[in-house]
């Protein structure tokens, strides 16, 4: 590979959730840090093209084996996916090639399985090199025995101290999904994703969601956060229509509709109550 | 019989001691007009009653204290949480106060129902001309009703310490601070320095349930004196004129309708709180500054300012050494050329207007196209701005991107407007035509008016030959 170890430090700062807008705002931004994410950018896209080309070129020969061997998700996961993620998944800091995150807390199989096929960011694209029995071999392997962080006994009140700090700027404190000032991508609704999703996505960080490592979010506190994100999908309801937990908007409408009801009692009032 | 008598004797003693009898048979027989239109600012005046009945139960039970504990209560997801005592005391209004939670909510719901209430009635006195002399007075203090309302809502939104309105809060202060020179001085005045501070809640609290609640009261008898004194106005008819007016009396007919309108609004807002939840603070949390929330809005009367705040553009203005930041402009002095307006409108139309002495006998709106559709415009105006106010969850309605629906609603907020008020003045020209029409055709005199010359366009046309209508016919 042609990476120095330079290069994957500075790649690693980048990767941090710092590089998203929100968090931004909180940790401050000086210009050295702009121009090092500038460099980084170039770099990581010269190590994209050429892990590009190293896949493309990946010669046919390595795989098929017996075409109705049951094919060994843990093998699979050694050669094709330990250097980055590490072997047992607990993701690489600062290593030989390019560092992948901790897969400890997917516990998702589709995910995994998406993630392998398409190769989200900067991960490689293995749809053309393992065939789709190899990718639900691994994708099982990682979601059974690699994914160890548990999700069950987190403390609610911890998570939602973590949702409101680093989720709710963009998921709202509702977790029924926001607007963000990107293009056509906003914060999806939460409301009917499972506890192995919402753990892989916080470690995984797809499309324009920040990264959330154990060195931001200990395996605590993302067992924490995602069983309060389950309780805040069915948030107890001690009165009362939640109008869709939209908040002062619907409110407003609501208002304005039985102002508009009331004006109608006074027309009705001067009928004399008939008509 | 035996209750006649002792109603008798009883109202007796009273006039022997007070002497009240002259001054209640006058009050009796005062006569107010009936339109349904009348009945508006009631609605405001009975929901402000629910607010202070509702709201002096909730002063037993909220503490405002921003010092911090921890939080072990009914909401268990909050359990171990360091909250402040404020939003713990609303917390146990929501969950453990009896009725706590019922109570809380026909509060609010009776604050955003207030607020509408009074904007349809300012609507009606501004559309039919009703703040004409000797009512200009009563518009003024009318428009120092709605600042005050407007005031007092955001203090009771402000209060609660969770995250929603400890966001309001910031941006609230934002504001103070932005006005050139005195903003620092008066954050210090009404929030005690830099937000979020110790000072900020009680400050808020006692200006919330004393100040302005206390001025309000005070206000709206003045006000309602005034209608008293100066009788209330007439929609032009039969017998109406400006020494005329005609209606029914405060007893029975008045004080019926009054009183059932009052059970209807009270009846309407208890539903609202027990049907409808508003305002749920546990699912938003406690205030942190560190922490924010997507979706944060003001109250609706106030999201035009929020809708002003998000359209305007990032333009901030250098004179010399001081900067006027950005959120000055649709924050300060929007509003304030809009209050600057509203207020010195009475004595603004009497440049225009030909009216000279006292007007009990009201316009009605299509008479003076003019000035209905500055009214139109106006309204479309502050319309396109609260709904801006809520763009983000229209990008999320549409499933488009908030910053295209923004550049459409910053287009729409300069065009929409104008093309109301001239969509509109045609429209009250066409009716008064319509309306002069029917006249002339139905009253004698009016006839042998219409026969002049310089009348006829306003005939209607003989009515279209069928064979007319038939494609290829003659």
């Amino acid at each position: 590979m042609p990476c120095k170890e330079g290069t994957i430090k500075i790649y690693l700062s980048a990767s941090q959730p710092c590089s998203t807008p929100c968090i931004q705002a909180n940790v401050g931004n000086n210009m050295a840090e702009n121009k090092a994410r500038a460099r980084c950018r170039f770099i990581l896209g010269c190590a994209m093209a050429c892990l590009a080309l190293w896949v493309l070129c990946w010669p046919a020969s390595g795989q098929t084996p017996e075409p109705n061997a049951k094919p060994d998700g843990g093998a699979i996961f050694a050669q094709r996916c330990a250097a980055c993620h590490g072997d047992r998944g607990q993701g690489i800091a600062a290593a030989v090639t390019i560092a992948g995150p901790s897969l400890q807390a997917e516990h998702d199989l589709g995910m995994v399985m998406t993630a392998v096929e398409s190769g989200p960011s900067h991960m490689p694209v293995f749809s053309r090199v393992l065939k789709s029995a190899q990718i639900q071999a691994v994708a099982r392997y990682v979601t059974t025995d690699l994914a160890v962080i548990p999700l069950a006994h987190g403390n609610i009140g911890e998570g939602g101290k973590t949702f409101r700090m680093y989720c709710a700027a963009c998921h709202r404190t509702a977790v029924r999904g926001g607007v963000l000032a990107f293009a056509g991508r906003n914060a999806p609704d939460l409301k009917n994703k499972s506890a192995a999703l919402i753990a892989g996505t916080i470690r995984w960080g797809p499309g324009t969601m920040p990264k959330f490592p154990s060195s931001v979010l200990s395996d605590e506190q993302l067992a924490s956060t995602v069983d309060y994100v389950r309780f805040v999908q069915h948030p107890p309801n001690p009165g009362g229509n939640p109008l869709k937990q939209v908040g002062p908007v619907s409110e407003g409408g609501v208002g304005a509709i039985a102002v508009l009801f009331l004006i109608g009692i006074t027309g009705w009032i001067e009928r004399g109550g008939k008509g | 019989m035996i209750t006649e008598k002792i109603a008798r004797q009883a109202s007796e003693a009273i006039d022997s001691r007070l002497r009240a009898a002259k001054f209640i048979r006058t009050a009796l027989n005062h006569v107010f007009p009936d339109h349904w239109s009348f009945m508006l600012g009631e609605i405001a005046l009975y929901s402000f009653m629910i607010l202070v009945v509702t709201g002096t139960y909730l002063a037993l039970f909220f503490h405002a204290s921003s010092a911090k504990v921890i939080y072990n209560g009914s909401y268990h997801a909050l359990d171990g949480q360091k909250v402040s005592v404020a939003y713990r005391s609303v917390l146990n209004i929501c969950f453990d106060v009896p009725a706590g939670l019922l109570v809380r909510q026909m509060h609010h719901w009776a604050a955003l129902i207030f607020l509408w209430a009074i904007l349809a009635h300012m609507a009606r006195i501004f559309l039919t001309a009703a703040y004409r002399k000797p009512r200009e007075m009563n518009w003024l203090i009318g428009l120092t009703l709605l600042v005050l309302a407007l005031v007092n809502g955001f203090f009771g939104y402000s209060m609660l310490d969770d995250l929603l309105s400890g966001t309001g809060l910031r941006i609230g202060y934002a504001i103070l601070i932005s006005i050139p020179l005195v903003g620092p001085w008066l954050a210090f005045l009404f929030m005690g320095g830099t937000v979020p501070n110790p000072a900020t809640l009680p400050r808020m609290f006692a200006l919330h349930i004393f100040l302005v609640p206390g001025l309000i009261t005070a206000l709206l008898g003045l006000h309602l004196f005034m209608i008293w004194r100066q009788l209330h106005t007439n929609y032009p008819g039969p017998k109406r004129t400006n020494r005329t007016i005609v209606g029914s009396r405060l007893w029975p007919a008045y004080t019926g309708k009054s009183i059932g309108l009052l059970l209807l609004v009270f009846g309407v807002i208890a539903g609202l709180g027990a049907f409808f939840q508003i305002d749920p603070v546990w699912t938003y949390g406690p205030y942190d500054p560190a922490s924010t929330m997507a979706g944060a809005q003001p109250d609706w009367y106030l999201g035009w300012v929020e809708g002003a705040l998000r359209l305007f553009p990032g333009v901030n203005l250098r004179l010399g050494h001081w900067l006027i930041p950005e959120i000055f402009f649709p924050a300060v002095l929007m509003p304030s050329l809009l209050f600057l307006f509203l207020y010195s409108w009475p004595f603004t139309e009497k440049l225009f207007s030909k009216d000279t002495g006292d007007q009990n006998v009201l316009r009605l709106p299509y008479e003076q196209p003019f000035l209905t559709a500055g009214g139109a415009g106006l309204f479309i105006f502050l319309l396109v701005l609260l709904v801006s106010g809520g763009d983000d969850f229209l990008a999320l309605a549409v499933g488009g991107s908030v910053v295209e629906i923004r550049t459409i609603l910053r287009i729409v907020v300069l065009i929409a407007p104008p093309c109301a008020a001239v969509l509109t003045y045609f429209i009250c020209v066409r009716v008064m035509r319509r309306k002069a029409l029917r006249t002339r055709m139905t009253s004698p005199e009016a006839s042998a008016e219409a026969a002049a010359p310089d009348e006829m366009a306003l005939e209607p046309r003989p009515p279209v030959d069928v064979h007319e209508l038939t494609p290829g016919g003659e």
